[in-house]
């Protein structure tokens, strides 16, 4: 392949990837969604021991929606019981931050099942120290945090809230009756 | 003839997927640089990619699709270098076991697999063999005056 590299050829790639690179960069700039080239941060790994391993995975309604379908695949909710009570992901498991020690154990052999945890709570943030502690108690499946909490599913109307779920339905903790 | 079809073939094939894989990332770069920034390989770079990688695509697409032959074997060239890096990326991933969404168009790209690697290093050899269909014809073939 290096054997036609010429001069012209090399300059000619370079000003492609470079156009495209400085194109980008402009129109980054200029547009208000664009991303911050300085001060970028993850919104996970909130501590000293979770910034040592792989941050968690943030996925979009969208992303996590596809997970729906697939066997394995749990979704938790970290809000309050009210909150979960009023509207919740189709089949997602209560899993609030400040559950007891003895609701924690039951939810960990829940949780023990599944081999993706989608968790998602009122805010990014708040899900995302749950999905923390997770890992820091050593589970070895797939954790993710879902962008935006459970305001940002609705919003994207999708079907788990209202519609079937199966890949969702591996657990499911009986609600309390009206 | 087989050869101009072939050119054709790739020339579609590969442009048609760098302007589409620039195109599904452009809508969210806040979102693609977080999946860069998931490949823990260079974190730091990973909003300067989010901004520029999607142009870049679009850049090499158009010219792979549309530009005239020197432009083609250039964004040949540069596509299989771009494609190169993105192979080392995902095979980085999975060697290390790290478990995320690819990221590569855009939103719902699906997990890093050995299927990711191994499309990437077919994608590679298409871009070699544009870069070589895409060469001037030699000297000898053109009938002296």
């Amino acid at each position: 392949m290096w054997s036609g590299l010429d001069r012209p050829l090399i300059l000619r790639s370079l000003a492609l990837l470079l156009g495209g690179a400085v194109l980008g960069l402009g129109i980054n700039a200029a547009r208000p969604t664009g991303v911050a080239l300085t001060g970028f941060e993850p919104p996970t790994a909130c501590t000293a021991a979770a910034a040592e391993e792989a941050p968690v995975i943030e996925m979009t309604p969208r992303e996590a929606s596809s997970l729906c379908g697939q066997s394995g695949t749990l979704f938790a909710d970290t809000r309050t019981a009210e909150s979960f009570e009023a509207g919740h992901v189709a089949d997602a498991i209560h899993l609030p931050c400040d559950m007891t020690a003895s609701g924690a154990e039951v939810a960990m052999k829940e949780l023990g099942h599944a081999q993706t945890i989608v968790v998602y709570g009122a805010s990014t943030e708040e899900a995302a120290e749950v999905a923390e502690t997770l890992r820091r108690r050593g589970l070895k499946m797939d954790v993710r945090v879902l962008r935006g909490g459970f305001s940002a599913w609705e919003q994207e109307g999708l079907a788990c809230a209202s519609g079937p779920c199966p890949g969702c339905a591996i657990t499911h903790k009986q609600e309390p009756s009206p | 003839m087989k050869k101009t079809a072939l050119l054709w073939l790739l020339r579609l094939g590969l442009g048609g997927m760098f302007l589409a894989a620039g195109a599904l990332k452009w809508s969210d770069p806040t979102s693609f640089a977080l999946e860069i920034h998931n490949y823990q390989l260079l974190p730091d770079l990973a909003p300067l990619l989010a901004a520029t990688l999607p142009a870049v695509e679009i850049v090499l697409g158009l010219a792979i699709l549309v530009g005239p032959r020197p432009w083609v074997r250039a964004s040949a060239l540069a596509s299989t270098l771009v494609l190169g890096v993105f192979t080392v990326a995902v095979a980085s991933v999975v060697a290390r076991g790290v478990n995320i969404t690819c990221g590569c168009f855009g939103e719902g790209s699906g997990p890093v697999t050995m299927w990711t690697v191994l499309r990437d290093v077919v994608l590679v050899a298409a871009g070699v063999l544009l870069f070589r269909l895409a060469s001037p014809p030699p000297a000898s073939a053109v009938p002296a005056g």
